[in-house]
């Protein structure tokens, strides 16, 4: 009994180290701000708090202004001591963009964090709405979430009570990987009601084989395409695909190149992502 | 003690035909034995008395034979050329990856994908670069001492380590994606076999192969020490060297296919040495078979140890074979046949 | 009473082996005269060296060594260490390159050999056997025919087979022909590196300190099976007794120079042993055999002081 007592708190200890959903707390309005996340560097101009952001990290490409902001890292790493040095009132950290440890450092040198985390659309909305708490800006932040949410429900009404389309998100091709449950993807194909091959994936990104999309026959694939990729042509991606003419989306060439900037982003942008998405995947009904 | 190796040999080679078999009938869809025949003699030719479906049928010639091969191929090559590099340098631990030619041809890769991303000719091109490379600069850095054994082998892992610290900068500074790219294909992975790329493996091996059979005396007469097999005639270095260059060529391009898997040429030849003897005409027959269907049991794993995911070999391979390892350490017999 | 010590010293060892009857007499009773039989036939010498130097960056290891072997000679290389024996020897068989003056072998500069050609008519013991050697004896012994055999026909013929059980035989190691190498004892591994020069069937053999790490029986052994061999040896060893009983002749050689050449009572004489190995000595006729006895007197500083 005193043993499970004892685990039981050295658990309780470990988990209480774990910020579950610790988020920034200000009394005033922020005014220097450090995204280290791309979208949430969109987020804050449509909000209208571009101005405020004083430094952010590659990848961080729109709206154009976002390119004059200076740079404080990359997927590689985040440079604390420039942090430091610039001395911002409010630090944006993406857990699945940064890393852990530079996140760490941060939080130990007493920042105040805020932590973007979005699996759905409707997460997004909810962001924009602590961003506008935060910078004070709730007026505009108000307006964007309602356009936001008032066009999201306009996609998903529409495709709510149709057929479900067996879809295959082909994230990347070397090596083939899909998207599984719990991730944001998913959480898009839902909207548009389709159903995602890997749904029962044990992780959120698996690596996948060309038998199992073989096997489960999808009626569509999607494969996204970003600016920065090195494949200018984004033929290479699809051409796996060529000879499998016995899946029906081959068969019936339900095979679509879409933005992956759109789609990967946690932005209001997202949704004409969303509705390309669902328009495309509409096609194979 | 002809005969009891004779019974040994057979029986690895029933096992590993046994094992091709099988494997091909292993994936995402289970195919039985008699199907799996069926599909390889029958359906071929009279599609009318075919029992499996057409699409098992493409996926077994499309997608699982190739990598089959594939998988049996670079157990063989790893294999052999552990067998060949242990032998020639009188080293129990020589195997590919110790002597920096998988670190070499993996860094040639590694340039070539990240630079040059279309085209798998490329890559292979960069893998074989990179491992005479490395022989080279292993060469030149023992410089005179590359007589002696042991400078030449210090000089090999200082080699694997400075390209494997080199393909490390080289994933550290590309995009993510790519990253993502070369840290899977690093660990090894079967997935992207098609009949096309076997061919350069398969000439280089049957190449390789015979090539060791015919200079096996002398490989064996270099157990002896550099000293005994030179008053035999054996020309020592010359012969060192022409090996550790075939063996570095089959290396690179099994590695350009496949990617990064270790373990293989360390572990197979002692599991057949303790199996067989040192003769190594022996040995490298049991390398072929049990060699090959290891990579095939092993590639089996990787398919479906996680459902409907595929793991890198290389981390199965380096599991499995620690664990065997062990197992054979235990039970060691000194036994000659 | 000696003489019939000197029967069995003689006769026991040869009672398995019938067949070598005959040259292992002609060889025992000539053991300490001034081999005769070398001078049968060929004058010619096997190996010839005039002005051998042989230099490792600026130092000089041999110097100015000038000397013959004649066929079946049985010559015993002698010296303190670091005299340059091994050195010497590993000129001889090729190992090392000879910095200037010549070598002949067989009437022909040796540069002009082949390193095969070389190895079809010298083999060499050297003094540990090979420690990683996980194959059996008989494989072992078998490479004794790599000189001369082609890569591609080998050991499989009925000759072949034959010759590997005739040296297996002479060394008396039948019971263990298929045992690992490495489960043999130091004796033992040495009877087959013997073997497998026996098999190499050369005309010379080469042994650098053979009997070093091994047994008063196991030292015997090894240079009866050697003299059994009935080929021009040459032996770099270091217990003086053992030479003066087997070898024909000796070369003394210190700090890389040859000091005395020629038979053991030439060689082995008080005043050589006191120059060169600092230590007083007696000689006198073994009781045992033909050749001399060497007693050295070491007294002072031990236990068993008069």
């Amino acid at each position: 009994m005193r043993v499970i007592i004892y685990y039981c708190s050295v658990l309780v200890f470990l988990f209480s180290q774990v910020s579950f959903a610790e988020q920034a707390s200000s009394k005033e309005p922020v005014q220097r701000i450090i995204a280290l996340a791309p979208h949430s560097v969109e987020i804050l101009f449509s909000i209208g708090a571009g101005d405020r952001i004083i430094a952010t990290t590659d990848y961080a490409d729109y709206p154009q202004a976002a390119l004059n902001i200076p740079r404080v890292g990359s997927h590689n790493g985040i440079q604390i001591e420039r942090v430091v040095e610039l001395k911002p009132d409010l630090i944006i950290v993406w857990e699945s963009g940064n890393k852990l440890v530079d996140i760490q450092k941060l939080k130990s040198l007493g920042f105040n964090i805020f932590y973007t985390r979005p699996n759905k659309i409707s997460h997004i909305s909810d962001e924009i709405r602590r961003l506008g708490e935060l910078t004070g800006l709730q007026q505009r932040a108000r307006k964007i979430i309602d356009q936001l949410e008032t066009k999201h429900h306009q996609i998903k009404n529409k495709y709510k009570s149709k057929s479900k389309v067996k879809t295959f998100y082909q994230l990347w091709h070397k090596p083939l990987t899909s998207v599984g449950p719990d991730s944001w993807v998913e959480s898009l194909l839902n909207d548009c009601h389709a159903e995602n091959i890997f749904h029962n994936a044990s992780s959120s990104y698996p690596v996948v084989s060309i038998e199992s999309v073989l096997v489960k026959n999808p009626q569509v694939i999607i494969i996204p395409h970003h600016s920065g990729d090195k494949e200018i042509v984004s033929e290479t991606k699809t051409d796996i695909w060529q000879k499998w003419s016995e899946i029906s989306a081959v068969k019936n060439d339900q095979i679509y190149v879409l933005n992956g900037d759109l789609l990967h982003r946690f932005t209001p942008r997202a949704l004409d992502g969303l509705q390309k998405l669902c328009e495309d995947i509409d096609k194979a009904r | 003690m002809t005969s009891k190796y004779s019974i040994i040999a057979f029986a690895s080679l029933i096992f590993l035909l046994f094992s091709l078999l099988t494997a091909t009938g292993i994936g995402s869809v289970s195919l039985s034995f008699g199907q799996v025949f069926d599909s390889l003699l029958v359906c071929s030719g009279d599609v009318n008395s075919c029992s499996v479906d057409p699409i098992y049928q493409k996926i077994i010639w499309e997608i699982r034979l190739p990598r089959i091969f594939m998988a049996f191929l670079t157990g063989v090559g790893l294999s052999i050329t552990g067998a060949v590099l242990q032998s020639v340098t009188r080293n129990p631990l020589a195997d590919p990856y110790l002597f920096g030619i998988s670190s070499g041809a993996a860094f040639g890769a590694v340039l070539a994908i990240s630079t040059f991303s279309v085209g798998m000719v490329s890559v292979t091109f960069g893998a074989l670069m990179g491992g005479l490379f490395s022989v080279i600069l292993m060469l030149v850095l023992a410089g005179n001492a590359a007589l002696h054994v042991e400078r030449l082998l210090l000089s090999g892992v200082a080699v694997s380590f400075m390209l494997g610290a080199f393909t490390s900068l080289v994933i550290y500074y590309s995009e993510p994606e790519t990253a993502s790219t070369l840290l899977f294909w690093l660990m090894g992975s079967f997935a992207n076999s098609q009949w096309g790329n076997l061919a350069l493996p398969t000439v280089c091996i049957v190449a390789g192969l015979i090539i060791f059979v015919i200079y096996r005396h002398w490989i064996d007469a270099i157990q002896a020490g550099d000293e005994g097999a030179f008053t035999l005639g054996v020309p020592v270095s010359k012969l060192r060297l022409v090996m550790l260059v075939i063996c570095s060529m089959i290396t690179a391009v099994l590695v350009a296919q496949v990617g990064g898997i270790g373990f293989v040429g360390l572990m197979i030849p002692h599991i057949c040495r303790y199996m067989v003897g040192s003769q190594l005409h022996k040995v490298l027959f049991m390398c072929v078979t049990i060699g090959g269907s290891f990579m095939l049991w092993v590639d089996v794993l990787a398919r479906s140890l996680i459902a409907e995911q595929v793991l890198p070999v290389g981390i199965v391979t380096s599991a499995i074979g620690s664990l065997f390892f062990f197992i054979i350490l235990k039970t060691r017999r000194r036994a000659a046949i | 009473m000696s003489n019939l010590l000197i029967f069995f010293y003689i006769f026991l060892p040869l009672l398995p082996l019938e067949n070598h009857l005959k040259g292992f007499i002609l060889q025992t009773t000539t053991i300490s005269t001034n081999s005769d039989v070398s001078i049968t036939g060929h004058s010619r010498a096997i190996f010839a060296a005039k002005d051998l130097c042989w230099r490792v960056g600026e130092q000089s290891i041999l110097n100015h060594l000038s000397f013959e072997i004649k066929p079946q000679e049985f010559v015993g290389v002698i010296g303190p260490n670091g005299a340059g024996k091994s050195s010497l020897l590993r000129c001889l068989y090729g190992m090392n390159k000879i910095s200037s003056g010549e070598l002949l072998f067989k009437g022909k500069n040796s540069k002009f050999y082949s390193r095969r050609e070389l190895a079809q008519q010298v083999a060499v013991v050297v003094q540990e056997p090979p420690t990683h050697f996980d194959m059996n004896v008989s494989d072992v012994i078998a490479m004794g025919l790599i000189p001369h055999r082609s890569l591609l026909s080998f050991s499989g013929t009925k000759d072949d087979q034959n010759i590997i059980a005739n040296a297996i035989e002479i060394v008396e190691l039948k019971e263990k022909q298929y045992a690992a190498f490495n489960t043999l004892s130091g004796g033992e591994k040495q009877r087959v590196m013997v073997a497998r020069a026996i098999v190499q069937n050369p005309q010379v053999l080469i042994l650098d300190e053979p009997t070093n790490h091994l047994d008063i029986q196991h030292q015997i052994e090894v240079l009866r099976l050697v003299k059994k061999m009935q080929v021009t040896v040459i032996l770099s060893i270091h217990d003086l007794n053992i030479a003066a009983a087997f070898c024909d002749r000796l070369i003394l050689m210190d700090k890389g120079m040859i000091v005395a050449d020629g038979n053991c009572q030439e060689v082995l004489t008080s005043k050589n042993l006191q120059e060169i190995f600092h230590i007083d000595s007696q000689i006198d006729q073994h009781p045992f055999h033909s050749g001399q006895r060497i007693t050295f007197n070491f007294s002072g500083g031990m236990t068993n002081d008069v």
